[in-house]
């Protein structure tokens, strides 16, 4: 007997992951639409004649974000102007095929598509990034060097917003990692629909609220073209417990990835506990809660052929980046590839205390036992 | 890897002890020159404990490395510096009370320093790799900072970091890594990297040994072992305590548990370690006061069980500063709802019944079903007060099922019925959390103890913490986790062994021979997967044994998180009590799983999944309310929780609920549409 859909009585031919519901292909795509523009309204994510940057990675997130938002922008004329913005990190056989699809996909929605690659915006590939550290720590690079490409690059198309694909599972095990981690800044933040702060574009996550199972459904049944885009260098091992940890409580009760972003959206942190202070970076303007961004730390340690610097967490290298700054004599990270070597500066004096040497060999004789 | 010691050549002044792990100084401040036995390979950390200082000379420990190759037995120097240094192929530094950090410049033009910035090779993860092993990297601190972090409030953080480096229980350690063609050498003092020390160090050019030089002030050092196999975080360690080494605090005594790995604390030590630590947590709350009637709950598990014994120990006349409240033990059998499982955990409550009974205060057994059993107010009734007087027999008389209380037999049942008709396992241990807590609360109220203690150890309340945010209760995991619990206006639960792990508590268990006994869960017997709470006690513990700080990473971040209650009637949860968090904005995680719901829905007509009901009312919207007063599901929802909605959408009937949790969710519902009737008549908003 086939199973009736919820809505319209149809024949369904699938199961909601998210509700349960068994649902016809078109009152699945009414659903699933309608979710997303009540997000997007709840949200009061936009407003009449923004341009709205998609941050399109040729995943399938973004490949459905672009859609969806193509879509609704019609359909309820949101009155946007859409543009497509890829990032090029330059990681061989990666983005190569995935930009491919980007390509296919813009002339498919008919949207603007400007692509913004490393070397352009940091004199760097990811291949040549590898090069210099190796394989362990490049997601840091990867990551951070990513959220900051896609601003950059959409400030130079001019636009008021950026939205990416981030997806309800994406947010629920960002909550987890953080809890995993004990960082409790990072916890009160992403759960946020809106990031950025004051001088910095707001970036809107329209799939909040959708399960990623669901867009996979809906880029399937829509066949919609989308290019698998696992990151090829390894991820932070915590969230990979924690996506981990996501999948199997999802399975005990479908609802939990929501029930998780409800629990992050309910924290409240004790007035007690000091949180980082969200500002500017000093040289790139890019959001950062200290005065130099971890990208420009990390770009300053590969131009000095000392790629390891800021991968950690230690203020001391920031702190040291930061007077070097001061002195002016440090690379924007603008440079690019042309000043790749590393610069000699002069100690400043004050440092220079705090750092004895004691390399000088003690003589002997003068100590007193 | 094997265990890392000292080379048998050295210096005319050192005696080496303890497997050739410990170098001593004998006499004197010189002729103290030590190596690694074997070369180290790059990367790999070479690290020492100093273990004792000796007054009246200058200068302290000089360490770095060396080429020239002890097992050759060369002429040893006197000293590392100058004179192993001016032999050559070596690269020594001294180790001073502060300035360690060093700055590599060119020979030269001391002008114009190359300063460069440099990355720690620890980077800043809990557990650190290098090419010979992980580690955690709490062992690259003293044990003193250790410990500091367990006795101190996470309040106040100053004076912990003012040891030196040349103190004892300094922990510093050295390394060598390829850059290039050539090496750098680090010190890693106390956790810190240092930076390069040393840099071209032609290490191609033959094997690099550590070289200790025990001078000056410094008398004794101690290799920590950083690689030695059989690292994995077991349940005990106590076998991998090898024979002869001492506890780490009193030197003296062997050792005989290792509360993190090599640090190993003899009986005694650990004893006062323990208690302290228990002491401590009750101490600096300053919430217990002196003569206060404290309700202890004991499950019989080993966390209760330690608990309970750390009381005892505590109040006995023996007792360093003896506590002062007035304990009374409380076991809740749970039996009613496990029969699924098992009738025959007789002789397990006899034996709980005979250990309460044993540590001498007052005792009760009562059950579960209890907590739903009638009565006239908010609390037990009188009828039942009689029941609840405290008796040193353990007695169950009045609960026992063959009592003629028809009330408690009636609620015998309405607790089966109740169970069974929750769906999902997560929601039965959920449902039966909170009665068991409902029943602990009313059981101390009418009792007249104002607080009651719960055995829940830290790990515990990691598993729970990270449970509870992945069932929605985020609000709750500060309350739930914290020292004191204050939702409940008369009764504090606190949790005075919420410092401890689990490994501990069986530790504490195991040298005192304190008895626990058995009982199965909800859970018992079932697959990892079988409820979310069970679930998230693999993954936390699987971390925890891999990643040693997971349990007290999940607790730092309950700790930053506000506990605060909100006044109003309406502002907690009529099942719970947590504090209500369902009144949130439209842009919200629970507006939109609502609106999930309602949109894959029919617009009009029945809803699936009603009509197949046999209780449905036929109304189509999936608002059922055929029983208990007319209640609709959705006025049931709206005084719960978000938490307490998915364990009672779990139900196969919401409205369901036993008659008295009902009566409390009836009344508030008709205390709340009272006040929208009078609501333009209330002057003051904040006066509900
Ligand atoms: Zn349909
Ligand atoms: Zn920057
Ligand atoms: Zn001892
Ligand atoms: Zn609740």
């Amino acid at each position: 007997m086939p199973v009736k859909c919820a809505i319209c009585d149809g024949s369904a031919i699938l199961k909601r992951p998210k509700t349960g519901d068994a649902l016809c292909k078109n009152c699945f795509y009414y659903a699933f639409e309608e979710e997303v523009h009540k997000t997007i309204i709840d949200a009061r994510l936009f407003t009449h004649g923004e341009t709205v940057a998609i941050g399109a990675s040729g995943g399938k997130d973004s490949t459905v974000l672009a859609y969806v938002m193509k879509e609704l922008n019609d359909r309820y004329n949101y009155g946007l102007d859409l543009v497509l913005l890829s990032v090029d990190e330059g990681i061989t056989g990666y983005r190569d095929d995935s930009l491919e699809t980007v390509k296919r996909n813009q002339m498919q929605y008919d949207l603007p598509l400007k692509i913004v690659s490393y070397e352009e915006l940091y004199g760097w590939t990811m291949d040549a990034i590898v090069q210099q550290i190796g394989l362990k720590n490049n997601c840091t690079f990867c990551g951070v060097f990513r959220r900051q490409a896609l601003d950059r690059g959409a400030m130079m198309l001019k636009v008021n917003k950026i939205v990416t694909g981030h997806n309800a599972d994406d947010i629920a095990e960002t909550v987890v990692m953080n809890v995993l981690r004990g960082d409790i800044g990072r916890l009160r933040r992403c759960t946020a629909i809106t990031t950025g702060a004051e001088g910095s574009l707001p970036r809107c996550k329209p799939f909040k609220y959708t399960y990623e199972k669901e867009i996979v459904m809906y880029a399937y049944f829509k066949k919609l073209d989308y290019f698998s885009t696992e990151c090829i260098y390894s991820p932070n091992a915590y969230r990979g417990f924690a996506r981990a940890y996501i999948k199997d409580v999802e399975k005990i009760r479908p609802s939990a990835i929501i029930d998780i972003i409800h629990s992050g959206e309910s924290l409240s942190v004790k007035t007690t506990v000091k949180m980082p202070v969200q500002g500017n970076c000093e040289r790139c303007g890019y959001i950062s809660s200290n005065a130099i961004c971890k990208a420009c730390v990390l770009l300053e340690g590969l131009n000095r052929g000392l790629p390891r610097l800021g991968i950690g967490k230690t203020h001391k290298e920031r702190r040291k980046i930061e007077e070097l700054s001061k002195e002016g004599n440090v690379n924007p990270p603008q440079s690019g590839a042309a000043e790749r070597q590393p610069t000699s500066i002069q100690t400043p004096v004050l440092a220079m205390e705090s750092l004895s040497l004691d390399r000088r060999k003690p003589d002997v004789s003068k100590l007193d036992f | 890897m094997p265990v890392t010691k000292f080379h048998p050549y050295h210096g005319q002044n050192i005696r080496l002890l303890h497997d050739n792990m410990v170098a001593y100084r004998e006499t004197s401040f010189a002729h103290a020159l030590t190596f690694s036995e074997k070369a180290l390979k790059p990367g790999e950390i070479f690290l020492v404990e100093i273990e004792k200082n000796e007054l009246g000379w200058s200068g302290h420990m000089r360490i770095g490395l060396t080429q020239f190759d002890p097992s050759c037995k060369f002429e040893l120097p006197q000293y590392a510096l100058p004179d192993l240094q001016n032999m050559g192929k070596s690269w020594i530094f001294a180790v001073t009370k502060s300035h360690n950090k060093v700055v590599y410049s060119d020979a030269g033009d001391s002008d114009s320093v190359d300063r460069e910035i440099h990355q720690s090779v620890l980077g800043d993860a809990e557990v650190i790799h290098t090419p010979q092993g992980s580690f955690s990297r709490s062992l690259l601190l003293p044990l003193r900072k250790l410990l500091s972090n367990n006795y101190e409030t996470s309040v106040s953080t100053s004076s912990s970091d003012s040891a030196l480096p040349t103190d004892i229980g300094s922990r510093i350690g050295i390394m060598y890594r390829v850059v290039g063609d050539t090496a750098e050498m680090r010190f890693i003092i106390n956790g810190e990297d240092q930076g390069p020390c040393a840099r071209n160090i032609p290490h191609q050019g033959g094997p690099l040994y550590a070289v200790v030089d025990v001078y000056g002030t410094t008398k004794q050092v101690r290799i920590i072992q950083l690689y030695c196999e059989g690292e994995s975080d077991g349940p005990l360690q106590k076998e991998k305590v090898s024979p002869g080494r001492k506890c780490m605090k009193c030197r003296t005594e062997n050792a005989i548990l290792i509360i993190r790995v090599n640090d190993a604390f003899c009986k005694a030590c650990f004893m006062v370690y323990v208690t302290h630590k228990f002491r401590a947590t009750i101490g600096k709350s300053k919430l217990v006061r002196d003569g206060e009637k404290v309700l202890v709950a004991y499950s019989g598990g080993p966390s209760s069980s330690c608990l309970l014994h750390l009381i005892t120990e505590g109040l006995s006349e023996r007792a360093h500063k003896k506590l002062r409240f007035k304990p009374g033990i409380i076991f809740i059998d749970e039996s009613a709802v496990l029969d699924n499982l098992i009738e025959d955990g007789g002789t397990a409550k006899d034996r709980i019944a005979e250990l309460m009974v044993d540590v001498g205060y007052p005792c009760q057994t009562r059950r579960l079903e209890e907590a739903i059993c009638l009565d006239q107010g908010g609390h037990l009734s009188e009828a039942d007060l009689s029941s609840l007087t405290e008796s040193y027999q353990a007695s169950v008389c009045t609960s026992d099922p063959a009592s003629p209380d028809d009330n408690l037999n009636k609620a015998r049942v309405e607790i089966k019925a109740l169970f069974s008709s929750i769906k999902s396992l997560t929601a039965r241990e959920d449902m039966l959390n909170k009665l068991r807590q409902r029943l602990l609360m009313e059981v101390a109220h009418v009792q007249g103890y104002s607080k009651v203690m719960t055995g829940h150890c830290g790990t515990r309340l990691a598993v729970n913490l990270l449970s509870n945010i992945s069932q929605g209760r985020g609000a709750h995991v500060a309350m739930d986790t914290a020292f004191s619990d204050t939702r409940y206006s008369d009764v504090m639960f606190v949790r005075p062994i919420r410092d401890f792990s689990s490994k501990e508590v069986a530790m504490y268990n195991s040298l005192h021979g304190v008895e626990s006994v058995f009982l199965p869960t909800l859970t018992t017997k079932t697959h990892e997967g079988s409820s979310i709470e069970h679930l998230t006690e693999a993954f936390v513990t699987g971390l925890q044994t891999d990643y040693p700080s997971t349990v007290s990473n999940i607790m730092r971040t309950g700790e930053k998180l506000s506990t605060e209650k909100r006044d109003g009637e309406n502002s907690n949860c009529a099942l719970c009590q947590g504090p209500l968090d369902t009144d949130v904005g439209a842009s919200s995680a629970l507006n939109a799983v609502e609106f999930s719901s309602l949109i894959s829905k029919k617009k009009n007509g029945r809803v699936d999944g009603c009509g197949d009901s046999a209780t449905c009312c036929g109304e189509g919207d999936g608002s059922c309310h055929t029983q208990s007063e007319g209640l609709k599901k959705d006025e049931v929802m709206s005084v719960l929780c978000y938490g307490c909605r998915m364990t009672t959408k779990d139900m196969a009937d919401p409205t369901a609920l036993p008659e008295k949790l009902f009566r409390q969710i009836s009344y508030r519902i008709r205390r709340s549409k009272m006040k929208e009737d009078i609501q333009d008549f209330l002057l003051d908003p904040e006066n509900s």
